[in-house]
């Protein structure tokens, strides 16, 4: 078998190969998830036998509803009303006491806070440093993980720990120090000077080593053996068999650069270089001001992306979430 | 063939660090420097003409000002008041959704998580709506029951206390799913055996499911930490650190002395105290929680 059947057959059998990694990475991450028989029995013993529950147990049933129920209405509520708000009519916005459905629908929030603001430009900042800061740490992560999880080098060991080490480096420690390197580069006010802080990626590295260390070696090795260069093995097997494990990464740093807020705040001075958080920030502590019908509609509008891709990969967060706690 | 051995190794070594060669040099630039950079900083002052070496006045100046300690103080609060009940809230929610069937999880999964998604920018500009003191629901809400209207934000006695109420209502989800996740992972027997001998469900919570859920517990705790140390994004909208430093932490300081005065050198002392209080109070919890895990 020459180099290119090998990476086609892998592609091939690839499916197979995910759902063994899958499981391997949930194990570790003690988050089995909750189909096994056993786990099913013990909770149909719990739920299904409402009629032969003593009464402690259906007690026990009850409070446990009525108390989660009451936390997610405390947690959802807010966002409720965010979006409801937003799309009242402006002038029904601020009656007391307030309509908790509304009865008529306008966009017309939305148009007083999109007016005067660049919010197309805002948009397309943060997606532009979103989407690049994900492109260029799962690339680096996934290359840095493959290289601490299958290669033998010198320093290999350390250089990992130093890695993992700062994982905890809180971001506020490296404000200053960045913002004066960027001021030194020239990069302040500028798209390089909003992504680059974002390429060093420690928890990017982590997780895709924890994850490319359950793939098969004797496949790599195989492929080796066979002729593929070592480009080659990265590119048609490495990549295409880390795909959960990119996913995860990938949706987890989008996430949290969309949402990001100090770094940009920072370095970007003019209106037009803003990203939505703090162009949409600005604005509520001036224009906008107790404009909250235009508020609520910048809110949901910024949100929106947020709640898509959350509903879209609810799996992949359950993971991500989890992959941290391994070692506790 | 020992020769060719050895070749192949090299070459594996360097392939190693070609892998790696892009997140190091990233890391280095972006995460390394600037840290030991932080530190260097902090002895320093920032002159048009370059740097200048000022030995320890920084910290001298800032534990000058009586706002400093106010400050310091504020930090403290907020992780004293988010920390010990959030984890405790987070741990109550667990152990409830842990026995719920499947579908019932995943709603109370994703209702605590969907906040948690939204950015801060987007549940303080919510929140600074509820908490209006005109305009606001909480207000109307109070006034329904018979009581005068709340300054929520513009009340020194309030303000600190009504972003640390948003913060627990909007930011455990994940500690939540993670509880779960760890619950899940303890044997199931250990349960039934205990439900044979007659231990009630409270009783299996504290001898069964906490001591085996330690070092996830830790892990929320010191991560729950380390956010409740840096807020920021709330306070910048909602509250601008007012009224008179009452809702101020040492973040927000930074920001401050950093970038509307522009004194770098006092910013990274206060960003160098705040590091070492941070690393003081992981290995702490560390400690405390680590002891007698045993699977």
């Amino acid at each position: 078998m020459d180099c290119r059947t090998l990476t086609r057959t892998t592609n091939k059998t690839s499916a197979n190969i995910h759902s063994k990694g899958n499981q391997v990475t949930s194990s570790t991450t003690l988050a089995p998830v909750p189909q096994s028989g056993r786990n099913r029995n013990l909770i149909a013993r719990v739920t299904r036998s409402w009629s032969e529950a003593t009464p402690g147990e259906r007690v026990f049933m009850i409070i446990a509803y009525v108390v989660l129920t009451s936390w997610a209405v405390v947690s959802i509520f807010p966002l409720y009303w965010m979006v409801t708000t937003a799309l009242k009519p402006p002038s029904i916005v601020m009656s007391l006491p307030p309509e908790w459905i509304p009865t008529s629908l306008s966009l017309n929030n939305f148009r007083e806070a999109f007016a005067n603001s660049p919010v197309a430009r805002w948009t397309f900042n943060s997606l532009l440093m979103s989407l690049s800061v994900t492109a260029f740490q799962v690339l680096f992560a996934t290359m840095a993980g493959y290289g601490f999880a299958k290669k033998q080098f010198p320093g290999r060991e350390l250089l990992f720990w130093i890695y993992v080490s700062s994982m905890m480096i809180p971001g506020f420690a490296l404000i200053i120090p960045l913002f004066t390197l960027m001021t030194k580069l020239g990069l302040v006010n500028s798209y390089l000077g909003l992504i680059a802080p974002g390429l060093s990626a420690p928890f990017g590295v982590f997780l895709m080593r924890q994850f490319i260390q359950t793939l098969p070696t004797e496949l790599i090795e195989a492929a080796t053996i066979d002729g593929c260069s070592e480009l080659r093995v990265f590119k048609d097997i490495i990549l295409p068999l880390s795909k959960p494990g990119i996913a995860v990464l990938g949706i987890f740093v989008f996430m949290g650069q969309w949402n990001s807020f100090f770094w940009p705040l920072i370095v970007i001075n003019s209106s037009k270089m803003m990203t939505l958080t703090v162009g949409f920030a600005l604005l509520a502590n001036r224009e906008l001001r107790v404009n909250y019908g235009a508020l609520m509609a910048a809110g949901t509008y910024m949100a929106l992306t947020q709640v898509v891709v959350f509903f879209s990969f609810q799996g992949y967060f359950v993971q991500g979430i989890t992959v941290g706690g391994i070692k506790g | 063939m020992a020769r060719r051995l050895i070749s192949r190794r090299t070459k594996g070594a360097l392939w190693g660090y070609f892998f790696i060669l892009p997140s190091l040099l990233t890391f280095l630039i972006f995460s390394l420097y600037p840290m030991l950079d932080s530190i260097i900083l902090s002895f320093q002052r920032l002159r048009l003409t370059g740097r200048e070496w000022v030995g320890l006045r920084n910290y001298a100046n800032l534990l000058g000002e009586t706002a400093f300690f106010t400050i310091l103080n504020n930090t403290l609060l907020y992780a004293l008041l988010i920390v010990p009940g959030g984890v405790l809230l987070a741990l109550i929610m667990a152990a409830l959704i842990f026995r719920m069937p499947t579908p019932a999880q995943t709603f109370f999964k994703s209702a605590f998580y969907l906040p948690v998604v939204t950015s801060g920018v987007v549940l303080s500009i919510v929140w600074l709506y509820l908490y209006d003191p005109a305009f606001g629901l909480l207000n109307y809400l109070i006034g329904q029951i018979g009581l005068d209207p709340v300054l929520w934000l513009a009340d020194p006695r309030f303000s600190l206390v009504s972003l640390v109420i948003m913060y627990h209502a909007s930011h455990w989800g994940g500690s939540i799913i993670l509880l779960t996740a760890s619950m899940n992972g303890i044997p199931k027997e250990l349960y039934e055996a205990a439900a044979i001998e007659g231990a009630s469900i409270v009783r299996q919570v504290i001898s069964i499911t906490i001591p085996l859920l330690k070092p996830a517990l830790t892990y929320v705790s010191i991560l729950g930490t380390v956010a409740s140390l840096q807020i920021f994004t709330e306070i910048f909208v909602m509250t601008r650190g007012g009224p008179n430093y009452a809702t101020t932490n040492m973040v927000f300081s930074i920001y401050e002395y950093g970038f509307i005065r522009f004194d770098f050198g006092r910013a990274s002392a206060v960003a160098v105290i705040l590091l070492f209080i941070t690393i003081c109070l992981a290995i702490i919890q560390f400690r405390v929680l680590r002891t007698n895990v045993e699977y």
